[in-house]
């Protein structure tokens, strides 16, 4: 993997981010704990160098600049005292205790770093030490300085300003060392997906995201994207299949037509003659106009964009309206329509393409099967939906072939010389699935019995 | 009649401009939404026929303009073949009919009759009359001379819509849209036969005979000239 690519993924920005935000209240947390220890380690320096003064200042009011002196002489000697230090300066600023240089004499708080003059041990020690010291100032214009020792709060102060800059640094490493570790993975992932997208945009249509079993997001995220996958090379399946099927059944008529013209060009006499021609000629271009808008429609209805469109409608008044306008026409063919249709049963879907549907199913019946036979239109509400079907009692689908009469062009071999597009079916289908329900072809003993259950709307249910 | 015709195909246009001219009517085309708009908003036309995609301001929009400032000239919008949301979408933004390319010139020139003298609703009569044929719409009942004839609904609508017609070119479509509203094209002779039926009824006893079939377009219902 890129170093820059790493750079640029959200996960390690993500993980650097943190690892800053992580520092700064690090940091704050820190800062905290020093003045805190800090803070009370001078306080109690403070205090002890504040009751040494009380001390010492109770020996002066006793027993004036002389008793002074001794108690600090005294105190010198004394173990006790290890790490505290003295100075009693006259008025004239001459040292007159203790071990710290008269130029120390400074009255108040302070913080001085001092060479010692004296030593207690070995003399020789001219260590340069840090003190927390006090001066105050007696009657006659002499001064006593009572210093502490302060190196163990110098020490302490290094030893957290260390430990403060190590875990900071340990803490942005680990973050940015996190923040690469997880943002590979990610971009691992992405970059899987990336690939398989770029193959299937190379035409590897058939390819999918793999998928680790572990259930996360990455994994649904893949889930998800297959199932799209799936779809658009369903569709585009059948967009092939379609391509095909135009191409295959439209030649046949398209051809037809070039040859009625040539043979017109070739043959006609008179201007009756072309008249004939031309009208034939239009004939034939309605037809192949026809399934081309019976295609269309299919198309558009698969589209799903009509399902806007829904509202509740009467099904019984559709399908009772619709056997009214077909029974002379069935008449006319010497075919008995016949309606059972419970009144009232009402669906929610597009009115229009409901009726063109019934339609469909209805002429289909009336095209395919011989004079005398019996079509039936029935409607009744059962489970919930609306069982709306048409049966006839001609010769039927043969099994084999039920399930692909619904398919575009597909035609039977007996009803090849009946007029019709093979496109009836196939259109209820897809208004049916518009609906979201199937259309449901089934042996009628004899003949077919095409059968649509649609979902009551919700006011009748 | 002046009929503006808005359609950016030019072989479309001068086939429906000259089509139109040899009927007798004033035609003027416009190429663009925008032209369309400009002309058509004089209100001087008697029919505008729009077509539903065009360059620029499309043919919804363009008529939506023209509706809201009250410009009520009757529109046919021209749809391409298969769109079938056109419709709904064409008559929601004030359209008034619509036809899909491709069609046959009569099934055009039917139309613009049919929107031109398309009578206005206040003035709903409540009895159509041609010759001896009466028709009571409120009654639901209908005479030829003297005698009484019965009428299945659907044959009452279907011989309305030929008598709110009368004299004009009433195309199949047209009656299976208005009539049934079908919206596709059925396979079995719908129309013939309801014609053929209402003929029987009206037609086949009685003299002259006042349904009329107009070859290549429709059929026409009027008295003898």
């Amino acid at each position: 993997m890129h170093l820059s690519r790493l750079a640029r993924s959200s996960a390690f920005r993500n993980g650097l981010l943190y690892a800053a935000l992580f520092g700064a209240c690090t940091l704050l947390l820190f800062a905290l704990v020093y003045w805190q220890t800090v803070g009370y380690m001078q306080g109690q320096l403070h205090a002890m160098v504040d009751s040494e003064v009380q001390a010492l200042l109770a020996h002066y009011r006793d027993d004036g600049l002389s008793g002074l002196q001794g108690a600090i002489a005294d105190s010198l000697e004394s173990p006790r005292a290890t790490g505290t230090h003295y100075l009693l300066v006259d008025a004239q600023g001459r040292r007159i205790a203790g071990d710290l240089p008269a130029s120390m004499a400074v009255l108040g708080w302070s913080q001085p770093s001092v060479k010692r003059g004296r030593s207690r041990d070995d003399g020789g020690d001219e260590d340069a030490i840090s003190v927390v010291a006090r001066g105050v100032r007696l009657a006659g214009g002499a001064k006593l300085v009572v210093a502490h020792d302060a190196h163990q709060l110098a020490e302490l102060r290094t030893r957290l300003a260390y430990a403060l800059a190590w875990g900071l640094a340990l803490m942005l490493l680990m973050g940015a060392a996190g923040g690469a570790l997880m943002g590979g993975a990610a971009l691992r992932r992405v970059e899987s997906i990336n690939r398989v997208a770029a193959r299937i945009m190379g035409g590897e249509l058939s390819r999918r995201i793999p998928t680790r079993g572990r259930g996360d997001e990455f994994d649904s995220l893949a889930a998800h994207l297959n199932r799209m996958l799936d779809q658009i090379e369903r569709l585009m399946q059948g967009m092939r299949e379609v391509s095909s099927d135009i191409a295959h059944d439209l030649r046949t008529p398209l051809g037809r037509l070039r040859q009625s013209l040539e043979t017109a060009r070739h043959e006609a006499a008179s201007a009756a003659d072309y008249r004939r021609a031309i009208e034939h000629a239009i004939e034939q271009t309605d037809h192949i106009l026809a399934t081309f808008a019976a295609l269309l429609r299919i198309a558009q209805i698969e589209s799903g964009s009509r399902r806007a469109r829904f509202a509740d409608l009467d099904l019984s008044q559709l399908a009772q309206s619709l056997a009214e306008t077909y029974a002379p026409v069935a008449e006319e063919s010497a075919h008995a329509l016949s309606t059972h249709i419970e009144p009232g049963i009402n669906v929610r879907g597009d009115r229009d393409l409901l009726m063109q549907g019934l339609a469909n199913l209805v002429e289909n019946a009336l095209t395919h099967t011989p004079p005398g036979s019996h079509i039936e239109v029935t409607l009744n509400a059962a489970g919930g939906s609306a069982v709306l079907s048409v049966a006839d009692d001609g010769p039927g689908i043969p099994d084999a072939a039920l399930g692909k009469v619904i398919q575009r062009f597909y035609r039977l071999e007996a009803s090849r010389s009946t007029p019709g597009s093979g496109l009836g079916l196939s259109l209820v289908a897809a208004i049916a699935d518009l609906h979201g329900v199937a259309l449901d072809l089934s042996d009628n003993n004899p003949g077919l019995r095409a059968t649509l259950r649609l979902p009551l709307a919700v006011s009748t249910g | 009649m002046k009929i503006l015709v808005i359609e950016d195909d030019a072989e479309t246009a001068d086939y429906i401009a000259r089509g139109l001219r040899e009927a007798g009517h004033n035609v003027d085309v416009a190429a663009t939404g925008r032209d369309g708009l400009f002309l058509a908003a004089d209100g001087g036309y008697d029919v505008l026929i729009v077509d539903r995609m065009l360059p620029g301001l499309d043919g919804v929009a363009l008529v939506q303009a023209l509706r809201q400032s009250e410009v009520k000239t009757p529109v046919l919008f021209l749809t391409t073949l298969g769109g079938i949301d056109d419709r709904v979408e064409g008559l929601e933004a004030g359209g008034d009919d619509y036809l899909v390319k491709p069609f046959a010139f009569a099934e055009l020139a039917a139309r613009v009759q049919a929107l031109a003298r398309r009578p206005p609703l206040q003035s709903e009569t409540m009895h159509l009359r041609v010759a001896d044929l009466h028709m009571d719409l409120l009654k639901r009942r209908v005479w030829r001379g003297s005698t009484p004839i019965e009428l299945q609904p659907r044959e009452f609508r279907l011989l309305e819509m030929l008598m709110r017609h009368a004299g004009e070119v009433v195309t199949r479509t047209m009656l299976l849209e208005r009539v049934w509203e079908f919206h596709f094209e059925p396979k079995t002779s719908v129309v013939e036969t309801h014609i053929s039926r209402l003929r029987s009824k009206i037609d086949r006893d009685f003299e002259p005979a006042l349904i009329h079939t107009v070859r290549g377009a429709g059929y026409s219902l009027h008295a003898p000239e």
